[in-house]
């Protein structure tokens, strides 16, 4: 299995090959990409030294364009994927497809991945963007169990990613309304879930109140860690019940089902977290590889064989 | 000038089958809806309790000069859902909403 691991700059880019990364996916500095926060991303010259440094060193790179054009502004992601075809990275990451048809008739050569913000659960759904795109790898939804994802590969003709660490989206990825009912953006239109733009945190007394928009996300007592205001992830109050009533603020880890993973035939372990720091891409990794996971010495020869276009 | 149409989407809540019955003869009965959408889009799980009753209630809708459309579910995760919509996929006659692309998937095959 490939190990990808997320770059949200060119430091965390440097961090993930010397962790021994296979791959690293990273987005352009603009709403084209799912995490589009301030003081993230690559321009253009820096993706171009990007995939420069990774290939000299035999890792790949993928660019994730995976947000949905707005209306009248398309030229802006179909620029993102002309410019990410001329650069020379190793796959686009798509979501939208009005987008991958245009990359599909533009680009018939480029390597096309289908983001999990497609929100592609099923085998019906998958062979249909195999089908019309000539997508060669999808990334699943982080909700199907393991017996679906064994089943799923045994069914479909792409490979698949998984998400193999970092945050936890229960929501229908892509399609989620929280974060633009409470701010007016979303990570599908927008790249970015409960904006840091609408964040404030009060003191209220003993407790902290994190808020986002004209909502209260979370009230900390003074004995608790004080955590950012993602809108699923707070106490709310329905009916008599209070609690998390969406989610609990848990992560994803799947260093326990490694083996499993690799028998249900997935491809490839996504990191999430291209707005984490560079320290926790590389831990990550190495936690990965140290304690799981047995890896043949990377070489280039084997690397063409495994990712066969 | 052309009046606009008025189209009801479905019924999104859990409703329990006696109020779903109710609340669509009232709207074949007592509303100038032009449209009407019917169908579990939320919870596959809902269908089981509903889906029995929707010849009826698509029946009653058509009788009362209203078009009728069959939307589907938002997102189709297991083998159950895969094969509830491909079964929905091959019912003729009728206009079907895809609220996940494996729909249209299924509609692609079913045509040729």
């Amino acid at each position: 299995m490939e190990l990808v691991c997320p770059a949200g700059t060119p430091a965390s880019l440097h961090a993930a090959v010397a962790a021994g990364a296979d791959v690293v996916y990273c987005g352009f500095r603009d709403a084209t990409n799912a995490r589009n926060f301030p003081g993230l991303n690559f321009s253009r010259a820096e993706l171009r030294d990007a995939v420069k440094h990774a290939h000299k060193h035999g890792v790949h790179v993928y660019l994730a364009c995976n947000t949905y054009p707005q209306a009248g502004a398309e030229e802006i992601w179909h620029k993102a994927v002309d410019d990410a075809v001329a650069i020379g990275v190793d796959a686009i990451i798509l979501a939208d497809i009005g987008l991958l048809r245009y990359a599909r008739d533009h680009h018939p050569d480029a390597r096309l991945h289908l983001s999990v913000q497609a929100s592609a659960s099923n085998e019906e759904a998958i062979r249909f963007y195999h089908q019309e795109f000539g997508v060669r790898r999808v990334v699943l939804p982080r909700v199907l169990s393991l017996d679906e994802i064994r089943t799923l590969n045994q069914r479909i003709q792409v490979e698949t990613e998984v998400f193999a660490f970092g945050g936890m989206c229960v929501m229908a990825e892509g399609r989620c309304s929280l974060s633009s009912y409470a701010t007016g953006e979303s990570p599908n239109m927008n790249g970015v879930c409960s904006p840091a733009a609408h964040v404030h945190y009060e003191e209220r007394g003993d407790t902290t109140v994190s808020r986002l928009g004209n909502f209260t996300i979370n009230i900390y007592d003074s004995d608790e860690k004080v955590g950012y205001p993602t809108l699923c992830k707070g106490r709310f109050r329905a009916m008599d019940k209070s609690g998390y009533l969406f989610e609990e603020p848990t992560s994803l880890d799947v260093t326990a089902m490694l083996p499993e993973l690799a028998d249900a035939g997935v491809s490839a372990l996504k990191i999430e977290g291209r707005q984490r720091g560079k320290a926790y891409i590389f831990r990550r990794s190495l936690a990965l590889f140290a304690n799981h996971w047995t890896r043949s010495p990377r070489d280039n020869s084997t690397r063409d064989q495994n990712s066969a276009r | 000038m052309k009046r606009s149409r008025l189209v009801m989407g479905p019924v999104l809540f859990h409703w329990d089958e006696d109020r779903k019955k109710d609340f669509y003869s009232r709207i074949a009965d007592e509303t100038d809806v032009d449209t009407v959408h019917v169908g579990e889009v939320v919870c596959a799980k809902r269908m089981p309790f509903f889906d029995k009753h929707l010849p009826d209630v698509i029946e009653r809708l058509q009788r009362s000069g209203k078009e009728v459309v069959l939307s589907t579910l938002a997102l189709v995760m297991n083998e159950r859902e895969v094969n509830q919509i491909r079964d929905i996929a091959q019912m003729p006659d009728i206009m079907i909403e895809a609220n996940d692309i494996s729909l249209c998937a299924c509609s692609q095959v079913s045509r040729t």
